[in-house]
């Protein structure tokens, strides 16, 4: 003889019969259930929990904020902040080594940043949704012999407002954001309204010869 | 930028390089629609799996579209507002993504019966879409580069947002031929036993995004394995960099036929400039 119980859905209709041991299934299931949406809940609390004390607030910046401050760890072994950039046009190239786009981008920036040496134009890698390993790689593939933050960049890319690589952000003299070039520099042509807005009138390189 | 180059944009993606930074989104993408799709069959065999397959799949697309959309468009407060909250938003999303996994796996079960579990099995859908779309951060294609130029300015956002839209349902026409094939061949799979195992094995690959993204460890994923394929032997960016490159290579690394004399000025305020 083959026993059975009666289930009931959840809009209380009354449901099929089913082996009696489907009754203890079903409840196993129920616990199982809640079992996992309370660790979901658990979870959820935490994130929030963490989202409340974090200690940097996620900004999209806009034309004419100031740059915030920073602490990046270099891969000379330096540390950078934004005081020892300040007094000095300045570009911060956002990149990853995973983002072929990143890559391609460096023959311009490098371009821009030796047209512009003259008037005093810096330049900073920041390595951000990477691995310090692949950061330093990066480094290493391009031969870069410019300041290339390997830890701290995902923190001021979210003071900042970047989400994607490559970006590139334009620094004025006065720490102020004038420009932003969100994605892969095909052409020296393409920074050349952002490098404008941040080189002194007049100086070399505020008009960069075209490539 | 017209609209068909926006959508070759997004479809040529998938043909280039840059579907490697797509693996960001396609494999758990594709496992989602595959395992609901199943999912339902099993749970009600009357279920048309295309029908069903179409429904998650317009679903998740369109969650995913609208949550990238919102976030290119940098120029607007909603875009600033959702950035300023990403990162709990990203850990909603992961939790989210966490119980439909578990859901297809047959962990987390739910009554199928009911009308409204059954609405709300179907929306969430939408929720997992906006979930990847969250956790995704696009290495910018010389296309989306354009795109970007105009969400950033005031005058241009809306023309760029239409674009975005384009270009994104682009690369999903791709991975939606993608995910049909690969359900063509989950369908053949015999009996209920074999379609739990590959229920089975798309939670476990909604999983492992989940746990990354909770873990802060995405970076990982991509680094290893993007970053692998993006850096395989004989793609040596350092010749790339010291080399004068082409400008017509380039064109053929992106089809879309554009104006280069005013997108130079583009993406820097998004003010199109008249030649």
């Amino acid at each position: 003889m083959t026993m059975t119980t009666q289930t009931t859905s959840i809009d209380g209709q009354a449901g099929p019969e089913l082996p009696a041991d489907a009754g203890s299934k079903v409840d196993f299931s129920r616990k199982v259930n809640r079992l996992i949406l309370l660790a979901a809940a658990a979870v959820l609390l935490n994130a929030v929990y963490d989202y409340s004390a974090r200690p940097v607030e996620a900004k999209l910046l806009d034309q004419g904020d100031p740059i915030p401050e920073f602490s990046l760890n270099l891969l000379d072994g330096g540390q950078a902040s934004r005081q020892g950039f300040m007094g000095r046009p300045m570009l911060y190239y956002f990149y990853a080594n995973w983002c072929p786009c990143s890559h391609e981008s460096v023959v311009n920036i490098r371009k821009a940043v030796e047209e512009g040496k003259a008037a005093g134009l810096g330049v900073m890698f920041v390595g951000i949704q990477d691995s310090r390993e692949n950061l330093e790689k990066f480094a290493r593939t391009h031969k870069l012999q410019f300041p290339v933050a390997v830890e701290g960049g995902q923190m001021f890319s979210d003071r900042v407002g970047i989400s994607v690589t490559p970006t590139t952000v334009f620094v004025d003299s006065a720490g102020v954001v004038q420009s932003f070039f969100v994605g892969k520099v095909e052409r020296f042509g393409q920074l050349e309204d952002g490098l404008k807005s941040i080189m002194p009138q007049g100086q070399p390189g505020a008009t960069p010869s075209p490539a | 930028m017209s609209l068909i180059d926006a959508f070759a944009g997004g479809v040529h993606a998938l043909f280039s390089i840059w579907i490697f930074c797509l693996m960001q989104v396609i494999p758990f993408f594709v496992a989602y629609v595959i395992g609901s799709t199943l999912l339902e069959r099993d749970q009600d065999p009357s279920v048309k799996p295309w029908r069903s397959f179409g429904m998650n799949l317009a679903m998740a697309t369109t969650g995913f579209i609208v949550v990238f959309t919102i976030m290119g468009l940098s120029a607007t407060a909603l875009s600033k507002a959702l950035f300023a909250h990403v990162s709990i938003a990203n850990q909603f999303g992961a939790v989210i993504i966490a119980l439909l996994a578990l859901h297809i796996a047959g962990a987390l079960t739910l009554d199928g019966k009911s009308t409204a579990v059954r609405i709300g099995a179907r929306v969430s859908g939408l929720a997992l879409g906006a979930a990847l779309a969250l956790a995704y951060k696009p290495c910018v294609t010389p296309t989306l580069t354009y795109i970007y130029g105009l969400t950033q300015g005031e005058q241009t956002v809306a023309r760029g947002g239409l674009l975005l839209v384009v270009y994104t349902v682009g690369e999903f026409m791709v991975i939606s031929a993608l995910a049909a094939g690969l359900l063509a061949l989950a369908l053949k799979a015999k009996g209920p036993g074999a379609r739990k195992g590959i229920r089975i094995a798309a939670a476990v690959v909604m999983m492992a995004i989940s746990v990354m993204i909770l873990t802060n460890k995405m970076t990982i994923y991509k680094g290893f394995l993007v970053g692998g394929f993006v850096n395989q032997p004989g793609h040596d960016h350092s010749q790339m960099d010291h080399s004068k490159m082409n400008h017509d290579n380039m064109e053929q690394m992106d089809h879309s036929q554009m104006d280069h004399g005013a997108m130079d000025h583009m993406n820097h305020g998004g003010q199109e400039k008249e030649k």
